[in-house]
């Protein structure tokens, strides 16, 4: 014990005074766990808060293009000017110089054409009924509405914005088609009372964002970001623990602890506690800024987990990973590059597929199927068990599998390559 | 008493077809400093290497202290100095040695106590608290000595102790030896390939090439025998290889 005791406080010194690696292991998982949460959250912000800038010229100043203007008013992400002095030209080069984010070029003769198409549509179907047929509107008749946008809007806004303005055009066809067929049938305008209950919308859907005990939960880009990130800083330590195990190999040291009365399994035991208590403090300083830092600089706080105990337990699990790799990692490696590039890189591509950078559910199927490969990506799903689900350890039953599983190959390749290496 | 006996051990590795060691037997006796000679390449690391277990060999035997060579006790008994700087640049002379020391199961008293006499008779105490990536090689070479003697072995064998150290540290290092030797009986087994340094330390000293012991005297004798000024002609006489 005293022997372990020696070996974890010599790790503790060399680490101590790596202080380029200590600035990798604790003030980098910081600035970006602070930094990419700020950026998430503006984001957030920006659709709940700031509206989109729209642009509205409407040259055909009909019924029909003022209700078109109303309704999209009543979208409240949409902040709508309308400038029906703009020339079609002049909108178009404003939106290009990012001027105007959004330009809806409402053309002459919209009205009519929307009023037209409806009646025609309303006249078909009376005419199936009857079994007769009713003439098509000629294609060279069309008007659009052109949607001109800002390039460098990304394409769910872009989508985001052609589909709610799909809707309102075909909510006020569609009335106007009902109302021409009201006429048709009954010989009588439509009321007023039937016309307004037609502009209604009823809500089909109840949105409900509940943990496993059924209480509601809303997220944040802290409750995404802070274990994102946690387990990237904790999985960081393969660059540190690989150029550690490397150098030992190098400088002999190794070596002269083979011929000393101590047991190797030791030595690498030293490494793995030592390792993993740096895994603890990085979680210590991640949260102790999600909690105590975060409500300071307006982001949304965090809240304790359910399960202290589940949480240590999976956090320990990350750790033992993280460091079962960094020791293969530093066993395989013949060189400080391929160590310190090696390592890294590794964890960045883990991380990439594991769903740090871009939740899972938004990258490609194969991606996803991919996921399931990345230690980072049970361990995010873990913590988000923890953290947003509430999930007891039994729910994260699989995880906890996974993650013994893959210390266990990554201790038994790092034990076969140092017998190979001729080192133990 | 023999400290060390070897008996037909010989050694292949994968990567090349001769031998690295090829049925060598040699004895060393208790209280002596014994010279291992050769040139490069000849079997002598991986000689030393076979001794402290470092290594499996393919064949023959090997006795520490009537003890076999693998038995976990032999380790309390024997000190390695190897070639490379088996050390942790990032500590000081001081942390390094707490911690072989403890490896070695010296109580922490005693432990500190023995690391100020060795600091202070290898000329290190100055330093004692400075990191060993400031320090020249030679007194990194006095280190390695130091984290080797912590616990007084019985048998200490040094891999080549003074390649590219300074007159000083070398001067330190052998007179510190002799002493060890004359004092303590430490029995002392050294690679080399500086001959006048090998002439003037060791009592007798086998000449290892192509992983075979070529002959084992004293240096006097061997001067003797092949009628030469000095060990050096005798090595060149043996080996016909520069050294």
């Amino acid at each position: 014990m005293k022997k372990l005791f020696a070996g974890i406080k010599k790790e503790l010194i060399l680490l101590g005074r790596d202080k380029a690696g200590l600035t990798l292991l604790f003030l980098m998982p910081a600035i970006l766990v602070v930094v990419i949460t700020m950026v998430q959250n503006s984001t957030f912000q920006l659709m709940k808060d700031n509206l989109i800038p729209v642009v509205i010229v409407d040259k055909d100043n009909s019924a029909t293009s003022k209700n078109l203007i109303s309704e999209i008013a009543k979208i409240k992400e949409f902040n709508i000017t309308v400038k029906s002095t703009l020339s079609e030209e002049n909108l178009n080069k404003g939106v290009q110089k990012g001027t105007y984010k959004v330009g809806v070029f409402v053309p002459k003769g919209f009205g009519d054409f929307t009023d037209n198409t409806s009646n025609v549509t309303a006249q078909q179907i009376i005419a199936s009924i009857n079994d007769k047929t009713y003439g098509e509107i000629s294609k060279s008749d069309t008007v659009r509405i052109q949607l001109i946008f800002d390039p460098v809007m990304k394409l769910s806004f872009r989508t985001a914005i052609k589909e709610g303005m799909e809707n309102i055009i075909t909510g006020m066809a569609t009335k106007q088609m009902i109302s021409t067929l009201y006429a048709e049938l009954t010989d009588r305008e439509i009321p007023d009372k039937i016309y307004k209950l037609l502009s209604q919308k009823p809500h089909y859907f109840e949105e409900k964002i509940k943990d496993n005990n059924g209480q509601t939960v809303i997220p944040s880009s802290t409750l995404h970001n802070v274990p994102a990130w946690s387990v990237f800083a904790m999985f960081f330590i393969v660059m540190g623990l690989g150029t550690n195990i490397l150098y030992e190999k190098q400088q002999g040291s190794f070596m002269r602890l083979r011929t000393l009365p101590v047991s190797f399994m030791n030595v690498l035991l030293a490494k793995v506690i030592t390792y993993i208590m740096v895994c603890f403090a990085q979680i210590a300083v991640i949260l102790a800024i999600a909690f105590y830092v975060f409500p300071s600089i307006g982001l949304p706080t965090m809240e304790w987990p359910p399960s202290m105990i589940t949480f240590i337990i999976i956090t320990f699990l990350i750790a033992l990973a993280a460091t079962s790799y960094g020791m293969l990692v530093g066993t395989l490696a013949t060189t400080i590059a391929q160590a310190s590039a090696f390592g890294p890189i590794s964890v960045m591509v883990l991380a990439a597929i594991g769903g740090v950078w871009v939740p899972t559910f938004a990258m490609p199927e194969f991606l996803q199927k991919l996921s399931i490969i990345s230690p980072l990506n049970w361990g995010l799903e873990s913590y988000y068990g923890i953290f947003i689900r509430h999930s007891t350890i039994l729910d994260l039953g699989t995880y906890v599998l996974l993650f013994i599983m893959f210390s266990i190959c990554c201790f038994s390749f790092t034990f076969a390559s140092l017998k190979k290496q001729g080192i133990i | 008493m023999n400290a060390i006996s070897i008996e037909h051990i010989s050694k292949s590795y994968p990567s090349s077809d001769e031998k690295a060691l090829d049925d060598v037997t040699l004895t060393i006796k208790k209280g002596s400093i014994v010279g291992i000679l050769g040139p490069n390449g000849a079997g002598k690391t991986t000689l030393i290497s076979s001794i402290v277990h470092l290594i499996k060999f393919d064949s023959g035997n090997i006795t520490v202290l009537n003890q076999p060579h693998t038995n976990p006790a032999i380790k309390y008994k024997l000190g390695l100095v190897p070639q490379e700087y088996a050390l942790y640049f990032e500590l000081t002379p001081f942390e390094n040695l707490v911690y072989f020391g403890r490896m070695l199961n010296i109580p922490k008293r005693e432990l500190v106590k023995k690391i100020d006499e060795l600091l202070e008779v290898l000329g290190l105490t100055a330093v004692k608290n400075n990191r060993l990536k400031t320090f020249s090689g030679g007194m990194k070479r006095r280190v390695n000595l130091a984290a080797s003697i912590l616990n007084n072995p019985e048998i200490l064998i040094l891999d080549e102790p003074t390649v590219g150290v300074d007159v000083q540290s070398r001067a330190v290092i052998m007179n510190y030896l002799k002493q060890l030797n004359e004092v303590e009986g430490m029995t002392i087994v050294y690679t080399s390939h500086l001959m006048a340094e090998a002439q003037d330390f060791c009592r007798f000293v086998y000449i290892i090439d192509n992983g075979k012991i070529v002959v084992g005297d004293s240096p006097k004798n061997l001067m003797n025998t092949y009628e030469v000024k000095n060990l050096e002609e005798v090595f060149l006489k043996l080996t016909g290889k520069n050294k």
